[in-house]
């Protein structure tokens, strides 16, 4: 080996190993990128999984149904549909599984029967989920002897 | 008009009374001479009320309601004492409403009237609300006011602001007919009259003046009156040609569906409809103005009548209050719409008194419909007739048809009933108590015995429609006809009195508003031992008008949190438990909690059935 097969690789040696480190920042830039898009995809995943939950029976707060619960007599729901939304021939049963909170939020804004629309003015749109984790919240029906 | 001759041939006989002639009335041979014309003779054996008492004996009325008043004592003495207060009996009321509210119910479950007695004046004030809804329900009530007519036999003072010229009037927008008699012949006849009138569909109220005078004239020992049979009318039956013709659309159709609210008028009626609704194997819709269809029927659609009429190629609507309003939906909301839930095509077609019997002033009458075929007539009349000229276009072929049809017509109602008894467990422990949960704890407590409910269903959502087996024309009688408030408390207790002779047990859901009008009838049931379990649905306010509170301040804006303003009755909240004991009636309550409520009604049911009236308040939910 001659000194200038010695020197190319010596630079071939120094090459690779530069490449090597290269690769490897930019695995690691890759694998941040990752990381940073999966913080933001979990993020996302959160924020839509919270209001998802929000609108779950099962997962309910009970300060939400608490809080539910007096807007559901404060704002006269209870008027048409019973005090426990179990529903009446002014108003249809409400709970324990309501309509999907969006479905239900059109019906409260723009009702297309005779039910009192609920504006804004009337009633926020915390109030409304509110409203709705009450409802999904009561309790099955007490099977009846036939 | 015929009240302004009448008072002008009355004026015309006084004034000859006062110039010396024998008596009021003249000297035609049809009036009775005075006994006596000397002022000194102070007593008579008999009197003219007397002669008005053989008459409402000859009539049949076996009852008479009264608030007593000056304008009519002769007669109220007469009835007691001469009549042996038999047949009729009189019957205390605490008020005017009461009473005539007390003659409707008797009459839904009866079928024929009963008197009431009022003055003329501020009875009949206090009355007119209950004939206004005797007669938006096309009720028969016999009504006699008392009245002085002529201003120079009035004593000073009271009897001046409790007379009138024409006391009828007041009412005359809204009943059937009346009458001012100015002699007792004329009182016999107009008598029979009115009570003819009042029993021919379309039934109403009427009214007929007795005045005072004659009341309390003097007769001779052997002054006999005569008095007309009483002769009812057969109720008018439809054309016989336009009964073919629906016939032939009925036989016809693929989904033909019976509506009918106020048709069943008798057992007869009931049986009728169910006839043709099986022989057609037809989808029947009972709007409950009367018990028209027995609640378990398999053709029974009522649970489901929307989507019902919505598939109806033919619809026959017998005798209903709003024919436009039931094939149309309408959305009360900023801006007023409606929308027909017809599908193309259908044929619409009515059998009805309604067209025979319409006033101008009240619009009792709806919105008017646009019909294929109207018929004028009785619809329980007109019924067997239909029900002959459809089997007779009855084929093998439409047979075969038919029963298919009226197998998923049962299916479909075993499954409305499923649902119902499904729906009737939500909320099952709430307190307060759900109108489902007493409706079924009241149906544990009577359906073993042969009772009949005398309120109407609205207020507590139709559940026992829903839930209960009604199949006798007298366990359901429908609702007030007018909508007045006050109607429920007196005319069960009225149903009640009808149906005591038969021993039925009568109950009634109650409504605390509704009972607030005139509470004093509970006294009245007390008095006369009139049996009757009211249930208190206690839900603390005048519920509907809170709703409309509420669309109103919704539609404004503003939000429901002073709807409750001057519409619930709270604060304190009224023990009717006490109410009703204080006049005499056995009640517990208020009851809160559901697991009290059954206990509660097996107590009160056990009053009842020793003859006396009986109340359990329950603090219910809003409907």
């Amino acid at each position: 080996m001659n000194d200038e097969m010695r020197s190319r690789k010596h630079e071939n040696t120094k090459l690779a190993k530069l490449t090597k480190l290269t690769k490897k920042r930019v695995s690691v830039l890759r694998f941040r990128a990752f990381v940073s898009f999966g913080c933001f995809v979990y993020f996302v995943c959160f924020v839509v999984a919270s209001v998802v939950v929000a609108s779950s029976p099962q997962d309910v707060q009970a300060t939400d149904v608490e809080r539910g619960k007096q807007t559901f007599m404060r704002v006269g729901c209870y008027q048409c549909h019973g005090r426990e939304a179990q529903g009446a021939s002014t108003g249809p049963r409400l709970g324990p599984n309501p309509l999907p909170l969006p479905a239900f939020a059109r019906a409260i804004r723009t009702p297309r029967n005779e039910m009192p629309p609920y504006s804004l003015k009337l009633l926020s749109d915390a109030d409304l989920a509110d409203v709705h984790a009450f409802v999904a919240a009561r309790p099955r029906p007490h099977p009846l002897p036939r | 008009m015929t009240s302004n001759r009448n008072r002008r041939a009355f004026l015309k006989h006084a004034a000859a009374a006062a110039v010396g002639s024998a008596a009021l009335g003249g000297s035609t041979s049809a009036q009775p001479p005075p006994e006596s014309p000397d002022p000194e003779t102070l007593t008579t054996d008999r009197c003219g009320a007397d002669c008005m008492v053989d008459v409402i004996k000859s009539i049949g009325l076996e009852y008479v309601c009264a608030n007593p008043g000056s304008s009519f004592r002769a007669l109220h003495e007469a009835i007691v004492t001469y009549g042996g207060n038999s047949k009729p009996e009189l019957i205390t009321c605490c008020h005017e409403e009461s009473s005539v509210a007390m003659a409707h119910g008797f009459a839904k479950i009866d079928g024929r009237p009963i008197g009431v007695m009022a003055h003329g004046t501020v009875g009949l004030q206090h009355a007119a609300m209950a004939v206004y809804n005797a007669y938006c329900d096309r009720v028969p009530v016999y009504i006699i006011v008392g009245n002085t007519l002529d201003a120079t036999e009035r004593r000073p003072g009271v009897e001046w602001t409790h007379s009138v010229q024409d006391a009828a009037s007041l009412v005359r927008d809204f009943s059937k007919w009346d009458d001012t008699p100015i002699s007792l012949e004329h009182f016999a006849e107009s008598a029979v009259r009115a009570y003819k009138l009042a029993v021919t569909p379309p039934m109403g109220p009427v009214l007929l003046i007795a005045d005072s005078e004659l009341q309390e004239r003097p007769l001779a020992g052997d002054f006999k009156l005569r008095i007309p049979k009483t002769t009812g009318s057969a109720a008018p039956q439809g054309d016989m040609a336009a009964i073919a013709e629906v016939a032939k659309l009925l036989v016809a159709a693929e989904s033909p569906v019976l509506v009918a609210d106020r048709a069943a008028r008798t057992p007869a009626g009931l049986a009728s409809l169910v006839e043709l609704a099986e022989t057609l194997q037809a989808a029947v819709i009972d709007q409950g103005g009367r018990m028209n269809v027995p609640s378990r029927h398999p053709l029974n659609q009522s649970g489901q009548s929307r989507a019902t009429l919505g598939a109806a190629d033919v619809i026959l609507g017998l005798e209903l209050t709003d024919f436009w309003g039931t094939v149309n939906t309408y959305r009360d909301q900023l801006h007023r719409s409606s929308r027909s839930i017809l599908k193309s095509g259908a044929k619409t077609i009515a059998i009805s008194t309604r067209d025979l019997g319409v006033k101008a002033n009240y619009q009792d009458f709806q919105r008017f419909p646009e019909l294929d075929l109207t018929i004028a007539g009785d619809a329980e009349a007109t019924l067997p007739s239909l029900v002959d000229a459809v089997k007779r276009l009855i084929t093998g072929d439409r047979r075969r048809a038919f029963e298919q049809r009226g197998k998923k017509l049962a299916e479909t109602s075993q499954n409305a009933y499923d649902r119902a008894r499904a729906d009737a467990g939500y909320a099952w422990d709430a307190s307060p108590v759900t109108t489902a949960r007493l409706s079924l704890e009241l149906w544990e407590a009577i359906r073993n015995d042969d009772w009949s409910l005398a309120s109407y269903l609205n207020p507590v959502s139709g559940w026992p429609m829903r839930l209960w087996t009604f199949d006798k024309h007298y366990q359901f009688i429908g609702g007030s006809g007018g909508s007045g408030i006050g109607y429920t408390a007196p005319a069960s207790v009225g149903a009640a009195l009808a149906n005591k002779k038969h021993g039925r047990l009568t109950v009634t859901i109650q409504p605390d508003g509704d009972l607030m009008y005139a509470p004093g009838i509970l006294w009245t049931a007390a008095h006369h031992h009139i049996p009757l379990l009211m249930v208190m649905h206690n839900n603390r306010a005048y519920h509907q008008e809170l709703m409309h509170l509420q669309r109103m301040a919704n539609r404004h804006n503003r939000g429901a949190d002073r709807a409750h303003i001057g519409t619930t009755i709270t604060d304190p909240n009224i023990d009717y438990a006490k109410v009703a004991q204080g006049l005499g009636v056995y009640a517990e309550g208020p009851i809160e909690n559901p697991t009290d409520l059954g206990p509660a009604l097996k107590r009160a049911v056990a009053v009842v059935k020793r003859g006396e009236p009986a109340l359990v308040d329950v603090v219910t939910q809003p409907r």
